[in-house]
């Protein structure tokens, strides 16, 4: 919960009740976040609003099925994970392991700064920002995806690690892994 | 006076992510926003649907529900019992046995008494009527076979008509699965509206793993299948075979299907 309003179990916990207002709250407050986490996965953003979707259908169609014995945002990102596995897995012919690390326009071009900064100082954001998106595009999916999974979801070690199917600490090395190359690559940009 | 952003310390990754994130303006195109809001709520309207009448007849409201479809079913299907039983009960002296099975010689009264054809699904998994059928073989007689097989009749009628009995209430379920997948695969959409009202596990399968939309698609009912995905059918649930109904929409040529399924997130 970010914006001070209902908790997103109780929000999720009315929807599954057949309210249907509680979802577009509950849609809001994590839009960007999974939106984030998918494109800057994939690096495409037709695909990532195709997984978007698909995510976000799942959500509304499993409702039911969330224990909140979990975070809902750990169980919001482990659909996103399997979804994005899913598409990675070859499902997607456009889409795969291989093809993500070859869309750097794409991925360049995912970051859109705020048009209404200052031109020299947007063009610095903009700058920045696609710095990291490359240097992200350089990691390794498994980094990146538990890197991503991290920062976005605010998941722990422990969350990353459930989701991902990995242990603990793999998840850990992984994570260690993830930032210490992007310091190392964004080192050489800044 | 111009903000720059203050130079980034490359070695606070999250910040540097964070700052960068803050300043990203990209979005997910509004159609989505819009189809998943719609599609969302188009389930909860389906799910206060299928509330309403818990929210109106208070406790035992489950028994309720099942009420009315489950007698007429198994009254129906006791109807049938009845029928199948009236010509030997008319002709008690029946000689010839209808199962394939070769008379016992340890057994002579089976030689005599006509095996109880299987019940209808209703009344089958009633304990008493297996007793009965027990008996009757054991104790042989065309007479008390008659009698026994109308006292069978009669509780068959009975059972069927007692519907809050678990099992009844349980096979009317398990039935309702099947009646499902039958409307989907013919396309009676208005069958399908009575039956989505209720209970009824709309992801069920079949021997073969099929759901109600598998069988919509394969029948290329697209009415059906665009009720199944409104009221939450999953898109994805393959057969046994691990065919999708995408795949199954897409191979028989049936684009109306294909687009719905898309929309829903099919793959």
């Amino acid at each position: 919960m970010t914006d001070g309003g209902e908790s997103d179990e109780a929000l999720i916990s009315r929807y599954v009740r057949g309210d249907a207002a509680a979802f577009a709250p509950l849609y809001r407050r994590h839009e960007m976040r999974i939106w984030r986490y998918l494109q800057r996965n994939v690096g495409n953003r037709a695909t990532a609003d195709e997984l978007m979707q698909e995510v976000w259908f799942a959500i509304a169609r499993d409702a039911a099925r969330y224990r909140p014995t979990a975070r809902f945002t750990t169980w919001l990102f482990a659909i996103a994970h399997n979804r994005l596995i899913d598409a990675l897995r070859g499902r997607r012919a456009h889409v795969s392991l291989e093809s993500i690390g070859h869309e750097a326009p794409l991925v360049a071009d995912q970051f859109t700064t705020d048009s209404g900064a200052e031109p020299l100082a947007a063009v610095l954001v903009r700058d920045q920002a696609a710095a990291l998106a490359q240097a992200l595009r350089r990691l390794p999916h498994e980094q990146r995806d538990a890197f991503l999974l991290q920062v976005e979801g605010d998941l722990t070690v422990e969350e990353v690690a459930s989701i991902t199917g990995s242990s603990f600490e793999t998840t850990k090395s992984r994570l260690r892994y993830a930032r210490s190359r992007l310091r190392e690559l964004l080192g050489e940009y800044a | 006076m111009t903000d720059f952003p203050p130079p980034y310390d490359p070695g606070d990754v999250d910040e540097w992510y964070r700052r960068a994130s803050a300043s990203d303006r990209s979005r997910p195109s509004a159609a989505v926003r819009q189809v998943v809001l719609e599609h969302a709520e188009k389930l909860a309207a389906a799910r206060a649907r299928e509330a309403q009448p818990a929210s109106q007849s208070g406790h035992r409201v489950g028994w309720r529900a099942w009420r009315g479809p489950a007698a007429v079913g198994t009254v129906a299907a006791a109807a049938l019992a009845v029928v199948m039983q009236l010509p030997r009960l008319l002709q008690p002296h029946v000689t010839q046995s209808v199962e394939p099975v070769s008379p016992s010689r340890s057994n002579p009264a089976a030689t005599s008494v006509p095996a109880v054809p299987p019940v209808p699904s209703a009344a089958a998994p009633a304990p008493d009527v297996a007793r009965l059928q027990s008996e009757a073989r054991a104790k042989g007689g065309a007479p008390a076979v008659a009698a026994r097989e109308s006292e069978f009749a009669r509780q068959s009628l009975d059972m069927a008509t007692r519907t809050e009995a678990p099992a009844l209430v349980a096979q009317a379920s398990h039935g309702s699965g099947a009646a499902l997948r039958h409307a989907a695969e013919i396309g009676d959409v208005a069958a399908l509206e009575v039956l989505l009202q209720k209970h009824v596990d709309i992801d069920s399968r079949d021997s073969l793993g099929r759901t109600a939309l598998m069988l919509a698609t394969l029948g290329g009912r697209t009415g059906a299948a665009a009720l199944l995905l409104t009221h939450g059918a999953d898109p994805n649930a393959a057969d046994g075979r691990g065919t999708t109904p995408l795949e199954i929409a897409r191979a028989s040529g049936h684009p109306d299907i294909v687009a719905a399924l898309e929309r829903y997130g099919g793959r």
